[in-house]
C-alpha cells in the first residue's frame, strides 16, 4: 500500500503558522505516524531557523557601512594585483644577480613610476631570494623597498596595513645584513621592522619573522640560551598562525643550537620532528636537510649504522634535487662517517675531494672547515706532518680570494700547533667553530682557546 | 579536521562567488577576494564573537582588519585557513586588551580552532547567503523582513496593501523557492 504524504507546500505553511493549514488535526495525526513527513518538517524548520541568522544574509543587504568598507577591500585586492603585474614588468631587467650594478645606478626609488606597493613587494621578494646568492644585491633591493614603502602615503593602504609593507622591507634589509655578517645593523633594521609591525591592527607573520631573525643573530653570536628562547617563541607564534614551514625553520634552528651546545640527543629529537614534517608533506628539501643533520649528529654520537642510513637517504635526495652544493655537503658528512667506520685512508681521500669541490663552488669557509676535519683525521692516523701543508693551501686560497678575516689567524694557530705540538681534538673543534663564525663576522678577532686544566 | 573544514569553506565560498560573478563584472583578484570573503567572513566573525566575546558590532571591523593585513602581502601566507584563524584570534585578543581592564585570555594558544558544529553552521550560512542573492528581489525582501527583521506577516501585508493570507502564501512560496535553490547549491558544493 502506498502511503500518501503531506504535500511540501502544506508542510511549509504548517511550519510558518499551523493555524493556516486547513484540517490541521488530520495533518498532526499524520505527522505523529509518519517518519518521512516529520523529517521533512524538521528540515523546513531548520532552514527557517537558519534564515533568522544574520550571517545567512548577504552582507550588503544589512549594512551600508559594512558594504562600503568591503568594497574598499575588494578594490584594494584588485589594485594590488594590478600593481604586482606592473611591478613584474618594471623590474624585469633587474631579475638576475648580474643586474646589481645597473639596479644601484638606476636609483629607482627616486622615480615616480616605481613608487608603488607592487614594486616594494617585488623588491622584498627578490631580496629574500637573493640573500644567500648575492647578499650585497639583496641589501640594495631591500633598501630600495624601504625607501619606496616609506614614501607611500599612509592612506594608500586600508586599515593601517601600509605598516605590513614597511615592516617587510625593513625585515628583508635585516635578512640581507645578517647574510653579510653586519649584525648590529641587522638588529637596528629589525627594530624598525618591529616598530612597523606593531602598528598593524593585530600581530601577524611579520613579528614571527623578526623573532626568528633575531634568534639567528644571537645563535651566530654564540648567545645560545637567548637564541633558543627566541627560536621557541618564533616556532610557537608561527604555528599559531598556521605557518608550519616557518615553525619548522625555527625548530631546525633550535636543533642547530642544541648541536652547537653539544646536546646531541636534544638536537636529534628536534631534527627528527622536522624530518617527520618533511616526510608528511613529501618535501625532498626538508628530508634531505634533516637526514643530513641527523647523520652528522649520529656520527658525533658514534652511531655509525644510523648515520649511514640517514646519510644515504640525504645523498639520494640531494642528487635528485640537482644541487651540487647540497650533494657536496652530504658527501662531506659521509667522509667523516667513513673514518668512524674505521677506513681512515678512504675518509682522507673523500675529504680531499670534498675540500676541492667546496673550493671550486666558491664555498671557501666550508672548504676551510672541511680541511680542519681532514687535518684532525691526519693527526689521528699519525700523519700530523701533512697538516701544515694542507692548512697553508687553505690560507693561500683565502688570501687569493681576499678573505682576510680572523679565520686566517685561526688556521695559522692550528698550523703552528701541528708543527710544535701538542695538538688536541678540542683545538680542532674550537678552530672549526671560529672559522664558521668569522665568515658571518669578518671583524671577529681570533684568540687561542683557553688551556684545559691539568 | 582543519583541511576538511578549509575545503568545505572554499567550496561554499566558490558557490557564493559564482552567484556574485554572474551579475558583476570584475577581474580575477576581486573575484578571488569575493570567494575568500564569502567563505571566511562568517567563520572569523563567529570565532571573534563566540570564542573571544567580542561584540557583534566590533567583530566586523576585526574581520576586515584581518583581511586587509592579509591583502597587504598575500604571498607571505602559504596556508591561508589556519593563518586567518590565528590572525582573528590575535586581533580579538588585541582588541580585548585595548578595550577592557580585564582582558579575556583563553587558556590555549588559540582555542579557536573551530569545531565541526561551528564549521557546519558557517558552511550552511554561506550557501544560504548565496541562495538568497539568487532569489528575486521581491522574495528576498519579503523573507528578510519576516525572518531577519522579525516583522509579522500582517505588518508586511499592510505595508504592501495586501491581505495577510496572501502574505503567508507568498512567504511560503519564497521560502520553498529558496530551499529548492539551497538544495541545488548544496549538491553542487
Amino acid at each position: 500500500m502506498t502511503v500518501k504524504h503531506v504535500a511540501e507546500t502544506v508542510l511549509g505553511l504548517y511550519a510558518l503558522e499551523p493555524a493556516l493549514v486547513p484540517s490541521r488535526a488530520d495533518i498532526e495525526a499524520h505527522l505523529a505516524a509518519c517518519d518521512d513527513c516529520r523529517s521533512a518538517l524538521a528540515t523546513i524548520r531548520t532552514f527557517d531557523a537558519a534564515l533568522a541568522e544574520v550571517d545567512a544574509w548577504p552582507a550588503n543587504s544589512t549594512d551600508a557601512d559594512h558594504s562600503a568598507s568591503v568594497e574598499q577591500l575588494r578594490a584594494f585586492a584588485a589594485r594590488s594585483a594590478e600593481e604586482d603585474r606592473e611591478a613584474l614588468r618594471l623590474l624585469a631587467e633587474y631579475e638576475e644577480t648580474d643586474a646589481a650594478p645597473r639596479f644601484v645606478w638606476a636609483d629607482i626609488p627616486s622615480k615616480a613610476e616605481y613608487r608603488t606597493g607592487g614594486v616594494a613587494r617585488l623588491l622584498c621578494k627578490r631580496a629574500n631570494g637573493m640573500c644567500t646568492r648575492k647578499p650585497l644585491y639583496a641589501l640594495a633591493l631591500a633598501e630600495a623597498a624601504v625607501r619606496i614603502s616609506a614614501n607611500l602615503p599612509d592612506a594608500s593602504y586600508p586599515r593601517a596595513t601600509i605598516h605590513e609593507l614597511r615592516g617587510e622591507a625593513w625585515k628583508e634589509q635585516a635578512n640581507a645584513l645578517v647574510s653579510l655578517g653586519r649584525f648590529d645593523e641587522a638588529l637596528d633594521a629589525l627594530a624598525h621592522a618591529e616598530a612597523e609591525y606593531r602598528q598593524l591592527p593585530h600581530e601577524g607573520l611579520g613579528l614571527v619573522a623578526v623573532t626568528f631573525v633575531r634568534a639567528t643573530i644571537l645563535y651566530e653570536q654564540e648567545h645560545l640560551e637567548s637564541a633558543d628562547q627566541l627560536a621557541r617563541d618564533s616556532a610557537d607564534a608561527a604555528l599559531h598562525l598556521g605557518s608550519t614551514d616557518r615553525c619548522m625553520r625555527a625548530l631546525h634552528l633550535q636543533g642547530q643550537i642544541r648541536h652547537r651546545r653539544g646536546d646531541l640527543l636534544g638536537a636529534v629529537h628536534l631534527f627528527e620532528r622536522v624530518l617527520h614534517y618533511g616526510e608528511g608533506i613529501d618535501d625532498h628539501r626538508w628530508i634531505a636537510l634533516e637526514t643530513r643533520a641527523l647523520g652528522v649528529c649520529n656520527i658525533e654520537l658514534m652511531n655509525a649504522a644510523e648515520a649511514s642510513s640517514y646519510l644515504s637517504t640525504s645523498l639520494r635526495l640531494c642528487t635528485g634535487l640537482d644541487s651540487a652544493v647540497e650533494v657536496t655537503l652530504t658527501q662531506w658528512a659521509i667522509a667523516r662517517l667513513t673514518f668512524l667506520q674505521g677506513n681512515p685512508e678512504d675518509a682522507i681521500r673523500r675529504l680531499r675531494s670534498v675540500v676541492g669541490e667546496l673550493t671550486r663552488q666558491g664555498m671557501l669557509t666550508d672548504g676551510a672547515i672541511a680541511s680542519v676535519h681532514l687535518a684532525e683525521i691526519l693527526h689521528a692516523v699519525d700523519r700530523t706532518r701533512e697538516i701544515p701543508k694542507l692548512l697553508a693551501g687553505v690560507v693561500q686560497t683565502f688570501v687569493a680570494a681576499g678573505m682576510l678575516n680572523g679565520a686566517l689567524s685561526a688556521l695559522a694557530y692550528l698550523k703552528e700547533a701541528a708543527t710544535a705540538g701538542p695538538i688536541t681534538p678540542a683545538m680542532f673543534s674550537y678552530v672549526r667553530q671560529f672559522i664558521a663564525r668569522a665568515e658571518r663576522q669578518p671583524a671577529l678577532l681570533f684568540a687561542p682557546p683557553p688551556k684545559s686544566p691539568v | 579536521m582543519t583541511s576538511l573544514a578549509s575545503d568545505r569553506l572554499a567550496d561554499a565560498g566558490s558557490v557564493a562567488v559564482e552567484a556574485l560573478a554572474n551579475s558583476v563584472d570584475c577581474d580575477a583578484a576581486a573575484l578571488r577576494f569575493d570567494a575568500l570573503y564569502a567563505a571566511y567572513r562568517p567563520l572569523l566573525r563567529k570565532i571573534a564573537i563566540r570564542k573571544f566575546g567580542v561584540a557583534v558590532s566590533d567583530a566586523e571591523d576585526l574581520v576586515q582588519d584581518v583581511f586587509a593585513t592579509y591583502l597587504a602581502n598575500p604571498s607571505n601566507v602559504r596556508e591561508l585557513h589556519p593563518y586567518l584563524i590565528g590572525a582573528i584570534c590575535n586581533a580579538s585578543r588585541q582588541f580585548r586588551r585595548r578595550n577592557e581592564s580585564s582582558p579575556f585570555c583563553p587558556s590555549s594558544a588559540c582555542g579557536a580552532t573551530p569545531d565541526d558544529e561551528l564549521v557546519d553552521g558557517v558552511v550552511r550560512n554561506v550557501v544560504i547567503a548565496a541562495t538568497l542573492s539568487r532569489l528575486g528581489a521581491r522574495c528576498r525582501e519579503t523573507l528578510e523582513r519576516f525572518y531577519l527583521n522579525g516583522e509579522t506577516a500582517v505588518s508586511i501585508a499592510e505595508s504592501r496593501d495586501t491581505s495577510a493570507g496572501y502574505m503567508w502564501r507568498l512567504l511560503n512560496y519564497c521560502r520553498n523557492r529558496a530551499q529548492a535553490i539551497y538544495r541545488q547549491m548544496s549538491a553542487g558544493s
